[in-house]
């Protein structure tokens, strides 16, 4: 792959051709506020705060950096000019008018220097429709229990019919992506559920053998029993208990070796 | 209707001749023809009551006369049309033919009379684009009395390229089709061009994409041909989106053929033989016409392997829209296809590279698609002999809204609007004022009377704040509020946002919020500088071409009716008196006649009043009769503000403020 | 349109999917043909596509749910679509469309009507513009309307 010199905020990068503008910019330290982007994912391009200023010979625009593959020599990209800054708090304004009660918002609002919102702010909920929770669940999990619905301004996230998912392993990484506040996982460790909210999906937790906190779905385990085989044997035990159990291991491990030394 | 032919696979030009010779029977047969308009709009003024009628009549009387069937004529402000040949005479074209006069129509023709009051225009000669040949139609005497194509306003300054064969052939029937050159640049191109050569023509033609984008075509098929992948495809985009825009339609309805022999050009030259034609939901008779033109075509194996025996393999599949605007952008008609969301991406690498399933695909306009064809066998040099500088050729405008003559017109590129909505349309109906016309569709802008001189191409049309889009014109007289006109297509572009960006999703909803206020008075100046905020962010960060263009209605018309605004901000007015909240009706007592009609029309019955005699004309006796009426009174607390009692006072004592 | 039992619509489906042979892209083919079949699309059919096209619910719903020309609940017997269109909207589709609610005593919110006798549908562009403002029933357009001509129309249907 031919790589492809040119500048960032007038320092000199270069990259593999057609690698993804926001990836080489995060790679080499440059901060870009971005809301649906991950690097274990494919770029999705919604959010549009991830804008920066591109000029290439006599063209200059505005670019969202997460979907614009790098090809020419020479571009000029700005990621925090007075123009660029302007368009991304107009968009933090929209995503803030959207849900006002969003912390990762309000705190990008913060950053920004947004202080006030000049529009009605009535959103119903906290989510800003960024799509991490459905492509995680689709892509990665590759079970799909949530998706989109309806178009435009009536675009929302849920289960099909808006009822509790019959194909959800409870693995929360949802919850996990969720950039806004809005997917919550509730484990009440009495009754031993999760409740993945606002899905309205419950599970069974299955508790650790060693210290008895419910910490798995069970429908999780089964997923992993299959997805892994033997390998799955390492979630047997919740994290803490797997890390002291290693932890204790090496301890072992090392007294023997001094022994013999 | 189309002769029950024994069809057998054409290979040779000796084979297309023959059944051209079958097709000019058919439109020119010996004996009296009379064609009824049967296109979705026609159907909608009752053409298919008045065929069947006529078909009726013609069978009781024993007549020799061919009853037929074709699309759209053209001038659908006079539907239904109906075109009578009688042999060796002019065709006299006849509008607003209702199925009543069915009788009277034959009884004219049959008595050599003319119908004056409904008679249009004659033709005493057709062209053939395809080949440049004319048909003697008038071969024995021409109807003096009736003025040509070329004199009548309407038509006279019309070129037909992409609709040469709509109103003229039955479109049930290849074998017309075939009559008027059909097919014959498809025998050229597979026989004599090798598919660079085809790019090439098409390149010096100067073709830009009718659909909208207004790309050279050449160039799009070019990269197309180079880029790496297989099996390519090319796509037609039936799709038409635009409010307002009707002509992709009228083709497919008229003359579905021409776009499947432009696709199979197209096909060629790129290097492939599949292709989809996307059509969009709303057009089933559009949908049934090119299913049956394919099977048509595959009997005579224009379609299918092996086509004129040239080695090439053609086949093309119909896939429907589901009732999304957002589905006429290139990569969500794609998704589409491939059975997902029209969700658009961004366009770094271009459809030619990589579109449909990955692939390199071209896709094209109806209209473009319909002009290839004619470009193959006239040349680039006749084809650019005519249009502007930048913009080649003919463009086809649905010339709709407040004009005297509606209806669909092919004009070079370069004429002027004025000429478009002065001379073609015949001025603004009831001679009101003209106040604006909006082109390009949710996309474009609104072009106010200091522009109506510009001439009409892809890059004028920019550079005032508009475009051409697929070709919509609307005309917009004083009676048309700009800022409601902005609020319409903000509701449509926010109902048909795909929802996946931030700006485009929410932006379009708050500036549809913002305008709604503004509509019913009750927004601030800062409201104004919020709204052109929120139409920057939209234009320049949305995701695709239908967010970036979003703001154009918004833009222009605060560019150039600012004033409408500020009066609907600053005074709570609505100088059009459009706007429900900002208008109040009241009705004059003292021009009251006392009739009782607007009481009688009023849908929430919120006018009372008595009727009889107006009070200055009512004597003693009347009163005493109980014959005296009251002034009418409108409850204002109940008014919906529907105007119908404005439109039905015989004396227009009810006043708008 | 009366709702329609589980049964029917996945025998449907089947039929439907068999139909289209596992062609690529056929899944928008497949819920117009039961759209057409039933005036919506029942939840057994949705499920059951589905199932016989090996898709994740959510995925199905999602197309389900972005095209206009479908409809998850069931429909009335006659299908009234309003061209909402800029020449209609310029030439009064606004008060055509009031016209044919206050005709068919629909509130607000609604546009089906309790007897399940009429679904009044706003549409985009039918492309009759020349013919503002129309409205089509069942498919049948009528153009050059004013408020008046609504019940005459409507009544036809009853």
């Amino acid at each position: 792959m031919p790589t492809v010199h040119f500048t960032i905020n007038g320092e000199p990068v270069s990259c593999e051709r057609d690698a993804m503008l926001l990836d080489v910019a995060l790679a080499h330290g440059f901060q870009i506020p971005a809301l649906c982007h991950h690097d274990a994912m494919e770029p999705y391009g919604a959010c549009r705060l991830c804008l920066v200023e591109i000029t290439q010979g006599k063209w200059n625009w505005i670019e969202a950096s997460c979907t614009y593959p790098v090809r020419d020599d020479g571009i000029e990209v700005l990621t925090h000019s007075e123009k660029v800054a302007r368009y991304r708090r107009l968009n933090v304004e929209l995503l803030l008018a959207r849900c006002p009660e969003s912390e990762a918002v309000q705190r990008m609002a913060r950053e920004m220097g947004v202080e006030t919102v000049r529009l009605p702010a009535d959103g119903a909920d906290k989510c800003i429709l960024c799509g991490l929770c459905v492509r995680v669940c689709e892509d990665l999990i590759g079970v799909a229990a949530i998706g989109f619905v309806g178009r435009g301004p009536e675009r929302r996230v849920q289960t099909p019919y808006d009822e509790p998912s019959q194909v959800c392993i409870g693995c929360g990484a949802c919850a996990e992506l969720c950039p806004s506040g809005h997917i919550r996982i509730v484990d009440d460790l009495n009754t031993m559920t999760r409740r993945i909210e606002p899905f309205n999906t419950e599970h069974r937790l299955v508790p650790c053998p060693e210290c008895g906190r419910g910490y798995v779905t069970e429908k999780q385990l089964e997923f992993l029993r299959r997805r892994l085989g033997e390998k799955a044997a390492a979630a047997l035990s919740c994290a803490t208990c797997r890390a002291r159990i290693r932890a204790t291991e090496l301890r072992r491990a090392c007294a023997s070796t001094t022994k013999t030394l | 209707m189309s002769e029950a032919l024994q069809t057998r696979v054409l290979r040779t030009e000796e084979d297309l001749q023959a059944v051209a010779e079958v097709g000019r029977r058919l439109l020119y047969p010996k004996r009296v023809k009379i064609k009824v308009g049967l296109g979705t709009c026609g159907v909608a003024a009752g053409a298919q009551e008045l065929y069947r009628a006529l078909c009726e009549q013609v069978a009781e009387r024993g007549l020799d006369v061919d009853v037929a069937r074709t699309a759209c004529i053209g001038l659908c402000q006079r539907e239904p049309l109906v075109d009578v040949q009688v042999p060796g005479c002019s065709r006299v074209l006849y509008g607003d033919v209702s199925a009543e006069m069915a009788a009277e129509l034959l009884d004219a023709v049959l008595g050599d009379t003319v119908l004056t009051e409904h008679v249009i225009a004659r033709v005493d000669e057709d062209e053939d684009i395809i080949t440049g040949s004319t048909h003697r139609v008038a071969a024995e005497r021409t109807i003096e009395e009736v003025p040509t194509f070329a004199e009548h306003p309407f038509y006279a300054a019309q070129r037909r390229v992409a609709m040469r064969n709509c109103g003229i052939i039955d479109s049930d029937s290849i074998e017309e089709y075939i009559a008027r050159g059909g097919y014959r640049a498809l025998y050229k191109v597979l026989t004599e061009y090798a598919p660079e050569q085809v790019i090439g023509i098409v390149s010096a033609s100067g073709l830009r994409g009718r659909g909208g984008g207004g790309f050279a075509t050449g160039r799009k098929w070019a990269s197309c041909r180079k880029a790496h992948g297989d099996p390519k495809y090319v796509i037609c985009n039936a799709d038409e989106g635009d409010p307002g825009a009707y002509m992709d339609r009228s083709v497919l309805e008229g003359d579905p053929h021409t776009v499947l022999e432009g696709l199979m050009i197209g096909g060629y030259a790129i290097g492939t033989g599949q292709a989809y034609v996307y059509v969009r939901q709303e057009y089933p008779l559009a949908r049934q016409k090119l299913l049956q033109a394919i099977e048509q075509a595959q009997q005579y194996g224009l379609i299918g392997k092996d086509v004129f025996g040239s080695g090439y393999d053609f086949d093309v599949r119909i896939a429907r829209g589901g009732g999304a605007f957002v589905c006429g952008e290139s990569t969500a008609l794609m998704a589409s296809i491939e059975g997902r969301v029209g969700e658009p991406r961004a366009k770094h690498i271009h459809t030619v590279e990589s579109g449909l399933w990955e692939k390199p695909t071209t896709l094209n306009n109806v209209e473009t698609w319909a002009n290839v064809p004619v470009i193959v066998t006239r040349g680039a040099d006749w084809f650019a002999s005519v249009g502007s500088e930048g913009s080649k050729g003919t463009k086809v405008f649905s010339l709709v809204g407040k004009v005297k003559n509606t209806g669909l017109v092919e004009v070079p590129m370069g004429i002027t609007l004025r000429e478009i909505i002065y001379d073609v349309g015949g001025g603004i109906t009831d001679d009101k004022e003209f106040k604006a016309v909006q082109t390009g569709g949710p996309s474009g802008g609104c072009i106010p009377v200091e522009h109506l001189d510009l001439e009409v191409d892809f890059d004028r049309l920019s550079e005032v704040g508009s475009m051409m889009g697929s070709g919509g014109m609307i005309v917009m007289d004083e009676d048309s509020c700009m800022v409601d006109v902005a609020r319409y297509f903000l509701e449509f572009l926010a109902d048909e946002s795909c929802g996946k960006c931030t700006p485009c999703r929410e932006g379009n909803l708050r500036m549809l919020q913002i305008l709604d206020r503004i509509c019913k008075g009750k927004a601030t100046m800062d409201d104004l500088a919020l709204l052109e905020d929120i139409a920057d962010v939209v234009k320049t960060t949305s995701l695709c071409a239908l967010g970036k263009s979003a703001p154009n209605p918004v833009l222009s018309t605060i560019r150039y009716f600012r004033d409408e605004y500020e009066a609907h901000i600053r005074d709570k007015r609505c100088p059009a008196g459009v706007c429900r909240d900002l208008i109040e009706f009241s009705i004059d007592a003292d021009a009251c006649i006392c009739c009782g009609r607007c009481a009688n029309e009023c849908p929430v019955d919120c006018i009372s009043g008595q009727k009889g005699k107006p009070p200055a004309k009512a004597t003693k006796a009347d009163r005493e009769k109980g014959k005296a009426g009251r002034p009418f009174q409108i409850d204002q607390e109940r008014c919906i503000r529907c105007g119908t009692c404005f439109d039905v006072c015989p004396v227009a004592a009810v006043e708008r403020t | 349109m009366p709702v329609v039992e589980a049964e029917v619509a996945a025998k449907r489906v089947d039929e439907v999917v068999a139909g289209y042979d596992g062609r690529k892209g056929s899944l928008i083919h497949i819920l117009q043909d039961i759209q057409e079949d039933f005036a919506y699309l029942p939840r057994a059919g949705i499920e059951r596509v589905a199932e016989k096209l090996d898709l994740p619910l959510a995925d199905v719903l999602r197309v389900a749910t972005f095209y206009a020309a479908f409809s998850l609940e069931p429909r009335g017997e006659h299908l009234v679509s309003v061209c909402l269109g800029t020449a209609c909207h310029v030439k009064g589709a606004p008060r055509l469309l009031d016209a044919i609610r206050r005709t068919l005593r629909l509130e607000q919110g609604c546009w089906t009507t309790e007897d399940m006798k009429f679904t009044v549908k706003p549409v985009r562009c039918i492309g009759c513009c020349g013919l503002a403002p129309v409205i089509t029933v069942d498919g049948t357009a009528y153009g050059r309307l004013t408020p008046d001509k609504i019940p005459q129309i409507l009544k036809r249907y009853e």
